[in-house]
Formats: structure tokens, sequence, C-alpha cells
């Protein structure tokens, strides 16, 4: 499966928001969610990597006052997802788009599990 | 009957004779021999006719010698029968001498012609044997002396072509940059000349660069060649002139010395504290130099140690602690090189929006990332990093954390092999401006022609609005780095320790080196 730039912009079109600019595409979700009985905000990005050809998945989780939570925080947000395996491929990086910190998931695996995918769900959602 | 089986007695006496007198008869005798047996064939079956021979000459010898015999015999018969008529003994003796008188010179001549006809044959015939597999043996000997030699007049030839050609490669690249040497690029040759590599240096370079198990060991001779090449210009030119000091530097595709120097490059820091509870005391600045390819997480809370251990009335937390330099948050994850500011202060309280505390494992997570990506540029699928055992990949970060120059290179050497045949991909190559995320794309060490691409092509693809009014400079480990050089020898040289080469674009009417 050869995952191409206009295959992604066709994929992620529908339900997100899409910022354009000269430092590339991004798409952007914004969602409440809760977090030991507490409300905070998941910000959701994903933008195209050049060097390997793939999407990239950032994210960050922040509180009401705006602070952002800490490492083993996120890290015990992933862990309720169905694969606690992918702990190991997450990590904050410099966000292309924002210049700014975000968690994201290691693109130099994406190719190889995006094989493997049936096609069937929304992977998104699980 | 009697007279028959006396004659045999005596062909067998003379036989033996031959025999015991001299070697050189051997073959003649082996011929007698085969001729008794002939003739005693012949008494056996009577007188008849015989088989066919191979040798139609011997045929004949043999038929006529029988009749002769027999013409013999019956003499003798008939001069018996007319003996015992008259029955005197004596004549019958001086019959039996003639007989004898007569069989010696028949069989002379027919014995010399056998005895010369055995002896010649087989002597001629192996003497030309011997002649010719002699001379089959020292053609061929010559035939492998001449395609040995060559084949490794070819060889040398080869490699003198090769390394001749590349020679020429280099001095083409080197004369395009020697006019535009600028100033801190000529301080910087002059520091890394004056200092002479020593004996230990020399031995480090091998132990640190030697390894039985590499696949690309073929490929050692020639570095260590180019070492001693490096090393005897260095030492011939010491005096010489700035433009010829860069050529001795920019020698050679990889180069120890420029490594090891921006390896230990280090840069003054400024630490002044900034607390906001309005108490009045005015804390002392401290003063550190810390690498340039480090970064600040790995040193702050040692500082932050340093000025507690000064001022009591100091409570930070390094959890809470953040770098401000000229009202600009510090981007801490990027190299210290990278990071322009010369004065930084720590602040406490909110932090701005965007700035996350980076721990030592997320400085770590990110080393790690980007140098999986900057060995995927350069190799692609044939990515050396993700099949590291983790004790390498320990052994790279724990290097830099502590600065062991040795240690790092030890892994990071595999990760640095290129060669003409085998180059790398991409240039892993990351721009940055002040007050934006960096840019990065694909950056091909050759175009489309073969040529070596250089800084100036590669910024151009990369953002060509920088480059084109000539007002920025770009600096890499402090250097203002000269547009022509060639992007191979900026990946192999000036890599930063996650193998990327990052590189900032400052004003020129900007104060900050």
């Amino acid at each position: 499966m050869t995952f191409s730039r206009r295959m992604f912009l066709n994929v992620f079109t529908k339900g997100a928001h899409i910022s354009n600019s000269e430092l590339g595409i991004c798409a952007k979700q914004s969602v409440m969610v809760r977090f030991r009985g507490e409300a905070v905000n998941r910000q959701v990005h994903i933008t195209y990597n050049s060097t390997y050809n793939v999407p990239v998945l950032w994210f960050n989780f922040y509180r009401r006052d705006g602070t952002p939570l800490t490492t083993s925080e996120v890290l015990e947000m992933a862990n309720n997802e169905d694969s606690m395996e992918i702990t190991q491929y997450i990590s904050l990086n410099e966000h292309p788009i924002l210049g700014v910190l975000f968690y994201n998931v290691h693109p130099c695996k994406t190719k190889d599990i995006m094989n493997e995918l049936t096609g069937k769900g929304n992977y998104i959602a699980k | 009957m009697t007279l028959l089986f006396f004659a045999v007695l005596h062909l067998f006496l003379f036989c033996s004779i031959c025999f015991q007198s001299d070697g050189k008869f051997q073959r003649a005798v082996a011929v007698m021999r085969s001729q008794c047996d002939v003739d005693t064939m012949l008494d056996a079956m009577g007188g008849n006719s015989l088989p066919e021979e191979p040798t139609v000459k011997r045929l004949k010898s043999i038929d006529v010698k029988a009749e002769l015999r027999r013409r013999v015999e019956d003499l003798l018969e008939k001069l018996a029968e007319e003996r015992h008529a008259v029955c005197n003994g004596d004549t019958r003796n001086e019959d039996n001498a003639p007989a004898d008188g007569n069989a010696s010179p028949e069989r002379g001549p027919g014995g010399e012609k056998e005895w010369f006809d055995g002896e010649d044959g087989p002597s001629t015939s192996t003497e030309a044997q011997t002649s010719a597999s002699a001379l089959a043996s020292s053609a061929e000997e010559e035939r492998l002396n001449a395609i040995v030699q060559s084949k490794i007049r070819s060889h040398i030839a080869n490699s003198a072509a090769r390394r001749h050609a590349h020679r020429s490669r280099k001095q083409k690249e080197l004369a395009r940059q020697i006019p535009q040497t600028s100033h801190n690029l000529v301080r910087r040759q002059i520091e890394c000349v004056s200092s002479h590599p020593s004996q230990a240096d020399v031995t480090t370079r091998s132990q640190c660069f030697v390894s039985s198990n590499d696949p690309l060991s073929f490929d050692f001779p020639y570095m260590e060649d180019s070492f001693a090449e490096d090393s005897s210009l260095s030492f011939i030119r010491e005096g010489s002139t700035e433009s010829q000091q860069q050529v001795v530097l920019m020698a050679g595709e990889f180069d120890y010395e420029v490594s090891r120097k921006l390896w230990e490059a280090a840069v003054p820091v400024e630490f002044q504290i900034d607390q906001d509870d309005e108490s009045g005391d005015v804390c002392r600045p401290n003063y550190a130099m810390l690498p340039r390819c480090g970064y600040f997480p790995l040193y702050l809370t040692r500082i932050l140690e340093q000025v507690k251990a000064r001022e009591d009335s100091v409570k930070l937390d390094v959890e809470k602690v953040w770098l401000e330099s000229n009202g600009s948050p510090l981007k801490i994850y990027y190299p210290i090189a990278v990071v322009n500011g010369n004065v930084n202060d720590f602040r406490t309280g909110p932090r701005p929006e965007g700035v996350l505390p980076v721990s030592k494992d997320a400085m770590e997570a990110i080393f790690m990332q980007s140098l999986k990506e900057a060995n995927y540029l350069k190799r692609r699928k044939e990515e050396i990093v993700s099949g590291m055992k983790i004790d390498e990949h320990k052994q790279l970060w724990l290097s830099l954390v502590h600065d062991r120059f040795h240690d790092f290179w030890s892994v990071n050497r595999r990760l640095m092999e290129s060669s003409e045949e085998r180059p790398f991909h991409d240039i892993p190559i990351r721009l940055y401006v002040s007050g934006q995320p960096f840019r990065q794309i694909l950056q091909p060490p050759h175009d489309t022609n073969g040529e070596p691409r250089t800084l100036a092509q590669a910024l151009d693809s990369l953002s060509h609005d920088l480059i084109e009014d000539g007002k920025y400079q770009f600096i890499s480990h402090g250097i203002v780095v000269p547009l022509e050089t060639p992007l191979s020898y900026l990946g192999k040289n000036f890599a930063y320790p996650d193998n990327f080469v990052h590189i900032c674009a400052i004003c020129n009417n900007s104060p900050s080196a």
C-alpha cells in the first residue's frame, strides 16, 4: 500500500478542520474527554511526513486552566487504549506546523502497521 | 633329440651372460628372451606355421632361422646315420663343433640388428616425450607468470586510476572553495592545524576505527591511508598560507580532526536567576561552558545545584524552571549550538503557552527519534539504527551525556559509512529560522548529472527566499559554512550526534554569532 499525499488529503478531509499553510497541511480535531473524573481537552493533529511518506499522529492534553498533562499522565491515558504496546512509540517532539512540543507516534513503523490493516471499521475511534 | 636339447641350453647361457654384463643391454636381453620363447614354441609345435606376429620383420627373420635349423638338423641326421654305419665316435664330435660355429655367425648380425632396433626405438621415443613434456611445463609456467603479472599490473593500474580520479575530483571541489574562505573558518582551521596530532592520537584513531567484524573492512586500509596522507600533508604544510591550510583540512571525505573539534566545541553561557517574589535580593549570575552538541536538559539539574549551593534564598524546582533569552522562551530540546542566545534567564511561575518541561528521558526519546529518522534518510530500507541492540542505543546516548568521544564514535562510525559506490540516499539537513519551526525536505547528495550538490543548492531548494538576497549567513557549530561545501562532506563531518546537520539562518545585521 503506497500512501501518497493526495490520499492523505482525501481521507482526512471529512470530519476535521484542515489547516493549510506554507509549512504544510494539518488536520486538527479538538474534543473534551474525561481523565480521573476531570474534563480535559484533547488536541489531535495529523500531518504528513515527507521522510517516511506516511501520516503522523500528534496529540496533547490540556486542563481547563491551559496547563498540559505531564508525560506520565499522557502515557496513562494511552494505556487505556486497546493496544498497550503503542506507548513505546510515543514521545515528545516538535510539531512541524506549530513549532511547539507535542506527543507523537513515531512514523518509522507506520507504513508497516498500515500494510496490515484490513480497512474494516474506524481505527481512530477505537 | 639330445643335440636339440644341448643347443637350447647354450642359448640360455648366452642370455644370462648378457644380462650380467651390463645394464644398458636390458632391452636387448628382453628381446633375446622373447626369441627363445618363440624357439621353444616352434619346437613344441613340431615346426608348424607360426601365428601372425605384430611385426612382419621379425616374422621373416624367425622363418629364415627355422628353415636353416631344419636343414642343419637334417644334415646332422644324415651324418649320424652314416657314422652309425661306420661306427666312429670322434667323427661325431668334430661334426658338432662346426655346427655351433655356423650357428653363432648366423645369429650375430640378426642379434645386433635386434639390439639396435630395440635400443634406439624406445630411447628415442622416451627422449621425445621427455623433451615434449619439459617444453609443455615450461610453457605453462611462462603463461602462468604472464597471467599473474598482467593481473597484478592491471590491479595496480586500476587502483591508481581510481585514486587518481578520486583525488582529481577532490582537487576540483577544493579549488572551487578556496576563494570563498571566510574569516571564522580560517580562524578555526588555524586552530586545528596548530594542534599537531601526537602519536597517541594516531593510535587512538586506529583503535577507534579498526573492527574485524565490520562488513566494510575492505575500506579501512583506504581510510588509514587517507589519515596518513592528511597527517603528512598537515606536517608538510605547517608553515603554509591560510588557503593551503584549508586544502589540508578539506582533503578526504571524513576528517577526524574536524569531528573531534566540533565535538569538543563549547559555548559560554551566563545564567541569571529572575525571581518574581520581589524580595529585592539580586543573585549573582552562574557561568558555565556547555558543549555545542549537547542539550540544556542534560545540564540544568547540575546548574541549579550550583546556584542553590551559593544562594540559600533560591528555592527553584527543576520541574518548574524554564529558560528565556531576550524575552523569548528557549526550545531547550534543540542542540545548544542551535539555540542562539548567549544569555539565559532562569524563571519560575506559569509557563508560556507551548512550553513543556523536558526531562532527561524525554530528551533521550527525542534524540533517538531524530537519530532513526536521519539514518532512514541516509539508507532507506537498509536503515541500521532500528536493528541495533539496545546497548548500542544506550551507548550513543550515554556517551553524549558523559562527553565520551571515542565511545560515541565506536558505534556512530557504522552510521557514517558511505563510499562512492554506495553513497547516502539523502543527507539529513534541518534549517532553523528564528521564530519558526525547522524546515526539512529530501536532499540527495548528487544531482541528476551525478555532480555533487552543494549547500547553496540545498538551501535554494529548501528556502529560496532566504538565499536570493544574500542577507542571511548560514551557521553550523558556530561556523559560517561556505555555500560551496559539498553536502556529502557536511553529512559526514558537520552532523551533530543525532546525525542531522543543523544549520541556522542568521541575518547579517544580527549581532548573535
